[in-house]
């Protein structure tokens, strides 16, 4: 053995080593236990922590006087823990029938591997009831809500204003139309509790900690009138029936705050079973669909012409149905009957005769940078800024700028062609005119009520004035002319006063041509299949715009009719100026708005 | 009568003079810790049953600990010395029982750790390792003068070369690193060459990669976890994570006992055995965790002041040899709760549940008492 003393070298370098491990085992632990402390300890609470939702309920919306458009109700939803199912054949074929499901798929999910099966969601309550009195082992029900839109639609197979409202999706989230664009108001907050679970997810009760209440969503008012809303859809339904269309568009809003009244799209589709319906559908055309609007817009380039002090209403301008501009010919929509065009016109009759050249004209002598600017003041080119959601914001091409023609665009935006707006800005435009030259932001929130009852009315952003008050005067006399005397004359009503355009614009798509491409080698043609953008014969979008009373308008109502069935030159079942004639008396009536020519018999209308 | 004789033995060895120098620190330390492993263990047993506290594993420690101290006063009361007589049949004792282990044993976590006596299980290799640093001392202090020869440091890797292989084989990792921790300290005290020692380490860290790779899958990962931790959280290093959250949960008072989150949620998959530490540190702190540390660092004192004062060279060797299975021990199971070593099976000596561990334990500390007590004249 050792000596004593060497052993004692030893035994002190085993003690230093011992006291380095101790001293680094300590800090560790300092480190772990001091430093690291809060970050550790979050760490292990977090995985303890379970958050549990608590679902709020979704707010309704109603129509401007408080009919429910969209609710939601509590159902039942089916559903199996196959393990526990004793049966699986018998509970099958009593459960198959009442849940309208077939036997064998229902006896395959509830003999499954699985630990959990939704066998029917949302189910009816009375079923649900029935369900529930059996007491079949293995089957239990959890409550869902459903999204109800309790107002059938004029057209079967729809409900009212349903690409308006649009719907609620399976997760509860709001998709197109107002439940979109208000899901986060409609959907209110969803509570939480935090409680601390064990490994096998036992709550432990003294840490269950309520962290947030649900706040319920607010309801949500609309602007939109029920009953003004079933007119216009019986009306859009009917012509789009009888024009055989691709779709149709009304639109009735109020001049002064842009409120909108009713909105009617067709072909529309069933809130209430969306799954089903062709997602083609579930956009607002008046807000997302862009198009060529033609003769209407003449009315903004009168507008423009006069606000900038270019043209009087005095003013003439030769109509000779012939205006060359970069190799291409201007021409008139009449210019069957008055090949040689009308001679010297003025504004107003060029609204009267809703005459292009004339309009061309007149956007020409205003210049084209003038008529690009007044277009984009008045709203063209840019989203109205509704509050529905999908808008387009429509264009407008700079004259100048990489994707013009200089004033060939300027010209035929003169006449509503070569440029591509939505009814809503149309509208809003028509608005303006009608109201004294303010563009208002058209609407169709009124309000929303918040779960504590208190009312709040949607803030409206004030209007933009776009023209002169003496603009809009001129520009809406001009118009209750057109239809006085003009070529819109079907759409009078007798009693009031109608301001209003029609319009009429060729739609361009995909034509496919054989164009000779060159020659051979031998001489011979080359010709090859082109697909081109075209106007295409018999594609048209015929719409009327009208402000009534036009001594003090109140309303604005745009009717569009998309690609009816047409034959010889545009003629089509019903015009939407005739079917403005049909309409507006029953809204003046239902709105209760007094007639304002007294002059003539009310009752004769 | 036998009985009466009996009697009159025992107490005529409770009255000799000898029980005056009986070491009550080292007594003292000892019991504290097992009472601590039994409080660990109720809080233990507390989170795994739920409100009804689960007492049977506290009683079980508490039958393990009362045999465990009348082999404590029965070592004591006996000169040590009969150990060296006994020390061949004592070596093939440990062999023959290790062999049976990896023949019968039953299966505890995949490794054949135990087998199941009377209704208790008992780890062979845990009194294995006690009675090897009987075996050693007896091998190392019989060798003398010839003690700083090859064939001495030879002799003594052989010897321990077997047991360690057995339990390698069980597979017991950290049972074998003991072993391995026992023959160096053992070696190195007794004053062994320390350039052969140099050499056989070195070969032995050579040949490490070698035996990593005979290592169980599990093992390897579980190995490698303190160096990145986040390289497997919710399989291979799930343990040491936790363990990590539940220690930085501690803080500097702790949580309280049984009211350490991570313990009483069952986010500690093993805590009554390894782990227990993380328990220790969780629910009583780090003022807890340093207080355990610093018992255990006066137990080792003691231990080795015992092996100083002792009559002879085996008394010194049993003194070292516990002391190195005690701080290794404690260096890598705290380590390895910390994370500054790499997750094996070793237990914490004393606290760790486990029947077997604690009467081995409380032999060896008979043993030193006995040492302490045929000392030649009381030092310290």
């Amino acid at each position: 053995m050792l000596a004593r003393t060497d052993s004692r070298g030893r035994a002190l370098l085993l003690l230093i080593v011992a006291t380095l491990i101790a001293g680094g085992v300590g800090t560790r632990l300092v480190w772990w236990q001091v430093v690291e402390r809060d970050r550790l300890a979050t760490l292990a609470l977090r995985q303890l922590a379970r958050e549990e939702e608590i679902p709020a309920e979704r707010g309704e919306i109603t129509d401007a006087s408080g009919v429910l458009l969209a609710t939601s109700v509590e159902l039942q939803s089916i559903f199996a823990t196959p393990p526990s199912v004793d049966d699986p054949e018998g509970t099958a074929a009593l459960l198959a029938p009442m849940l309208g499901m077939d036997v064998d798929t229902l006896r395959d999910r509830l003999d499954s591997d699985e630990e959990w099966v939704w066998l029917r969601r949302r189910v009816e309550p009375a079923v649900s009831d029935e369900v529930a009195a059996m007491g079949l082992p293995g089957i239990g029900m959890l409550t869902e809500t459903q999204r109800v839109y309790p107002v059938a639609g004029v057209a079967p197979g729809t409900t009212l204003a349903a690409q308006l409202l649009g719907f609620v999706n399976t997760d509860g989230v709001g998709q197109y139309g107002i439940e979109a664009a208000r899901d986060e108001q409609l959907a209110g907050l969803p509570g939480s509790v935090t409680a601390q679970e064990d490994v096998i997810g036992r709550q432990i009760a003294d840490s269950v900690r309520q962290l947030r209440e649900p706040v319920d969503g607010s309801d949500v008012r609309l602007t939109l009138d029920a009953g003004l809303q079933h007119l216009l859809e019986s009306t859009m339904y009917a012509t789009y029936r009888k024009n055989a269309a691709k779709g149709v568009t009304g639109l009735v809003m109020d001049v002064d705050t842009g409120a909108i009244l009713a909105l009617a799209t067709f072909p529309s589709f069933d809130a209430n079973s969306y799954g089903q319906m062709d997602a083609e559908l579930f956009t607002s055309p008046a807000v997302s669909r862009q198009y060529e609007p033609g003769s209407v817009m003449k009315a903004f380039t009168v507008a423009a012409a006069l606000d900038a002090g270019a043209i009087t209403t005095r003013q003439k301008f030769r109509d000779d149905n012939n205006l060359q501009l970069a190799g291409l010919r201007i021409q008139n929509a009449d210019r069957y009957t008055s090949p040689y065009g009308h001679g010297p016109i003025t504004a107003g009759e060029v609204l009267e005769l809703s005459n292009n050249v004339g309009a061309a004209k007149i956007g020409l002598t205003l210049g084209r940078e003038g008529l690009y600017e007044a277009f984009r003041r008045f709203g063209f080119g840019s989203p109205t800024g509704v509050d529905i959601s999908g808008e387009a914001s429509g264009v407008v091409w700079n004259p100048d700028g990489p994707n013009g023609s200089g004033d060939l665009t300027a010209a035929q935006n003169a006449f509503g062609q070569g440029l591509s707006v939505t009814s809503m800005q149309l509208a809003a435009g028509y608005a303006a005119i009608g109201n004294g030259g303010t563009l208002v932001t058209p609407h169709v929130i009124a309000g929303w009520r918040t779960p504590d009852g208190t009312y709040h009315a949607t803030e409206q952003p004030p209007g933009e004035r776009i023209m002169r008050r003496g603009t809009a005067r001129t520009v809406l006399k001009l118009l209750t002319n057109a239809v006085d005397h003009g070529i819109a004359q079907a759409a009078s009503v007798s009693g009031y006063g109608i301001a209003g355009k029609t319009g009429t614009a060729q739609i361009a798509g995909p034509v496919t041509r054989r164009v000779r491409t060159g020659t051979d080698a031998d001489g011979k043609a080359i010709y090859e299949r082109v697909t081109r953008h075209r106007y295409i014969d018999g594609w048209i979008d015929s719409s009327f715009i009208g402000l009534m009373p036009a001594s003090d308008p109140k309303l604005v109502t745009l009717i569009l009719i998309h690609r009816p069935a047409t034959w010889g030159l545009y003629q089509m079942a019903e015009r939407p100026d005739a079917l403005f004639r049909e309409l507006a008396p029953q809204v003046l009536d239902y709105l209760a708005i007094p007639p304002d020519r007294t002059g003539q018999a009310v009752a004769a209308r | 009568m036998g009985a009466t004789t009996l009697t009159a033995t025992l107490v005529d060895n409770v009255r000799a003079r000898r029980w005056r120098s009986f070491d009550l620190q080292l007594c003292l330390y000892m019991v504290l810790l097992i009472v601590l492993g039994l409080v660990m263990g109720y809080s233990v047993g507390y989170a795994e049953a739920g409100d009804a506290a689960d007492l049977s594993q506290t009683v079980k420690t508490l039958i393990w600990a009362t045999i465990g101290l009348i082999i404590f006063f029965t070592a004591a009361s006996v000169d040590y010395h009969w150990l060296q007589t006994l020390t061949m049949p004592i070596y093939l004792f440990v062999l023959g029982l290790l062999a049976l282990t990896l023949m019968i044993g039953t299966n505890l976590f995949g490794a054949q750790l135990s087998i199941t006596v009377a209704g208790l299980d008992f780890q062979f290799s845990e009194v294995a390792k006690v009675l090897m640093v009987v075996v050693l001392a007896t091998f190392l202090s019989g060798r003398r003068e010839k003690v700083g020869k090859l064939s001495t440091l030879v002799g003594a890797a052989v010897l321990m070369a077997i047991p360690t292989a057995l339990v390698f084989r069980q597979p017991d990792l950290g049972t074998a690193l003991v072993f391995v921790a026992i023959l160096i300290g053992m070696l190195f005290m007794s004053g062994a060459s320390i350039g052969w020692m140099g050499i056989f380490t070195g070969a032995t860290v050579a040949v490490a990669p070698l035996l990593v790779q005979t290592l169980e899958n599990y093992q390897r990962q579980r190995l490698f976890c303190f160096l990145d931790p986040g390289a497997d959280p919710q399989g291979a290093c799930y343990q040491l994570i936790q363990s990590l959250n539940a220690v930085g949960s501690g803080g500097l008072f702790g949580q309280g006992l049984t009211a350490g989150r991570q313990n009483q949620l069952g986010f500690l998959p093993v805590q009554s055995t390894d782990f227990i530490f993380t328990v220790v540190a969780e629910e009583l702190g780090f003022i807890g965790s340093i207080l355990v540390l610093v018992i255990f660092g006066l137990l080792i004192w003691r231990i080795l002041a015992i092996g100083w004062g002792a009559r002879d060279a085996l008394g010194m060797m049993m003194a070292v040899g516990l002391a190195s299975m005690l701080l290794f021990q404690i260096m890598v199971n705290v380590g390895m709760v910390i994370g500054i070593m790499p997750v094996t099976g070793i237990p914490l000596p004393f606290i760790t549940y486990g029947g077997s561990s604690l009467i081995s334990l409380m032999f060896g500390m008979g043993i030193l008492q006995s040492v302490r007590m045929h000392a030649r004249k009381p030092t310290f």
